[in-house]
């Protein structure tokens, strides 16, 4: 369901203008993957974890075709990625942590149906579909308020609801539970425990215990490769090795 | 059902609820607007007061002032629609979410644009019914056919602009420096707010070829001088050679520079 084979992305960034007046006319290269191969079959569920800068958020968007690799080759759901296509994103739902990425004075309504016609739906078969997912994730009696007035745990039930608009075979996951409390990002890995089974996912993460509740194995991510793939539970001794304190 | 009308409808409808929930704002702007309006049609009765062979085709100094001024505005706003929506959803964060569903990345910015050149449009009229109203500018001559023809020439050629200028956005990741510069440059050169006659004689040819200038030339004609389509086929016609010239270079420049962002991972961040 997901082959990737020797991947890479390099971002060139090119000189400043303070470094083009001190004559430094190269631009440099920031490598975010190196050669990273995985395979992910159908129905399987991965969490990615690794330091920032590790090419968690890369890997994700050049799964989702929102950016292309350098190197190497992606196919998800059948689709190369870098060709990106709509077919890609049928069967491709992406759940962003960001919530700026929702119209701040519509409701949650409103955000849904308008993403639900860029999925090709007509007004009425998209509220109807919005108004079963806003059921299914809980915020049902919320469907009306204005996104800026929701929580952010309601806010994240948004975006999940949004990544299931398609109804994806591929569910690619950015962070679910950032910014969450305790309680709140237990019901929403309820949500999401329900929400993919049957799909396969692509989780990433800095929890453990989400790791943990929602995967099957854990890749480690550094310096742009996969430094070791492991079950959960040898997550935590993994990190120590590599001298990471896990609380 | 073709998914082009779903998503068209689904950006207006998005626009709308947005600006309806704005709505206070939305009315000081328009009142500023027109307020300023007022402003310069007031001023130009101190030119109408002695009558100018100069203006007596088009009726009075006011009603070419005000063609002028919309006509202006409209180059304005047509070229940065699509440039403004685009940086908007970069740093809004919304126009990732959006390129990850299966719409394709030309109906998403036609989308993001055709809000923006509605509610110009409204405005215009608005701008054009105050002027009628207030001002008792006289559009009872004009040839609406050669006014509709007219005015969607001068969209099609503004277009272009739009268009060169979304990808200097895109390409340089920072917002359009071509629009406020040939907006400032039309305003002195275009006979926006008085003909080329009246500009120093080096600098007329470079007015007769700006943009503003033919669409203006036509416009007027149409709508004040009741002008039919065969008198103003010149304008137009430059016009058309503007956007002929322009539009395969920009669309080339802008899915360049679109296919750039998708490498380096700037079109849906800023």
């Amino acid at each position: 369901m997901i082959e990737i084979v020797d991947l890479s992305k390099e971002y060139v960034v090119p000189p400043s203008l303070r470094q083009l007046l001190r004559g430094q006319l190269q631009s440099h290269v920031v490598c975010a993957l190196a050669g990273l191969n995985l395979t992910l079959e159908r129905g399987q569920h991965l969490a990615v974890m690794g330091p920032n800068g590790a090419g968690k958020s890369t890997l994700l968007r050049i799964l989702a075709g929102l950016t292309t690799p350098t190197s190497g080759s992606v196919r998800v759901a059948g689709c190369d990625s870098a060709r990106g296509g709509a077919r890609l994103r049928r069967r491709v739902g992406l759940v962003l942590a960001d919530e700026r990425s929702f119209s701040l004075r519509l409701s949650a309504r409103e955000n849904l149906a308008f993403f639900a016609a860029l999925h090709g739906l007509p007004r009425s078969a998209a509220l109807m579909k919005v108004d079963r997912l806003l059921e299914r994730v809980g915020l049902g009696a919320h469907a009306r308020r204005p996104f800026h007035q929701l929580s952010t745990g309601m806010r994240q039930r948004v975006a999940l609801a949004r990544g299931l608009l398609g109804e994806p075979e591929v569910l690619l996951l950015d962070e679910p539970t950032r910014g969450i409390d305790l309680a709140a990002a237990a019901e929403l890995r309820a949500l999401l425990h329900e929400a993919i089974a049957q799909r396969t996912v692509l989780l990433v993460t800095h929890d453990v215990t989400e790791a943990a509740a929602l995967a099957q194995q854990v890749a480690l991510l550094r310096g742009g490769r996969i430094d070791a793939l492991v079950p959960p539970s040898e997550v935590a001794a993994q990190l120590a090795a590599a001298g990471v304190a896990v609380a | 059902m073709p998914r082009t009308p779903i998503v068209v409808a689904a950006f207006f409808r998005r626009a709308l609820l947005d600006a309806a929930s704005q709505r206070a704002a939305g009315l000081v702007q328009l009142v500023g607007a027109l307020g300023a309006l007022s402003g310069v049609l007031f001023l130009s009765r101190l030119i109408d007061a002695t009558p100018n062979p100069l203006f007596a085709s088009y009726g009075s100094y006011a009603g070419f002032l005000l063609v002028g001024l919309v006509a202006a505005e409209l180059q304005r706003a047509v070229s940065v629609a699509l440039t403004t929506r685009i940086r908007e959803a970069q740093l809004q964060g919304t126009l990732e979410a959006m390129l990850a569903t299966p719409t394709p990345i030309w109906l998403i910015l036609l989308g993001l644009a055709l809000p923006e050149l509605g509610a110009t449009l409204l405005r215009a009229t608005m701008q054009i019914a105050f002027g009628i109203l207030l001002f008792g500018i006289s559009f009872a001559h004009a040839d609406w056919g050669a006014t509709a023809a007219t005015l969607a020439m001068t969209l099609f050629a503004f277009a272009t602009l739009g268009v060169l200028g979304a990808a200097l956005t895109l390409r340089l990741r920072r917002a359009d420096p071509l629009t406020p510069l040939l907006t400032g440059v039309s305003m002195v050169l275009s006979s926006v707010l008085y003909p080329l006659s009246v500009l120093p004689e080096w600098l007329r040819p470079i007015g007769e070829w700006m943009p503003v200038t033919p669409a203006l030339e036509a416009l007027r004609g149409a709508t004040l001088a009741g002008q039919k389509l065969s008198a103003i086929g010149l304008p137009l016609g430059k016009l058309a050679l503007f956007f002929l010239l322009l539009a395969p270079t920009s669309a080339w420049l802008f899915a360049g520079a679109l296919r750039r962002a998708r490498t380096d991972g700037s079109l849906a961040t800023y």
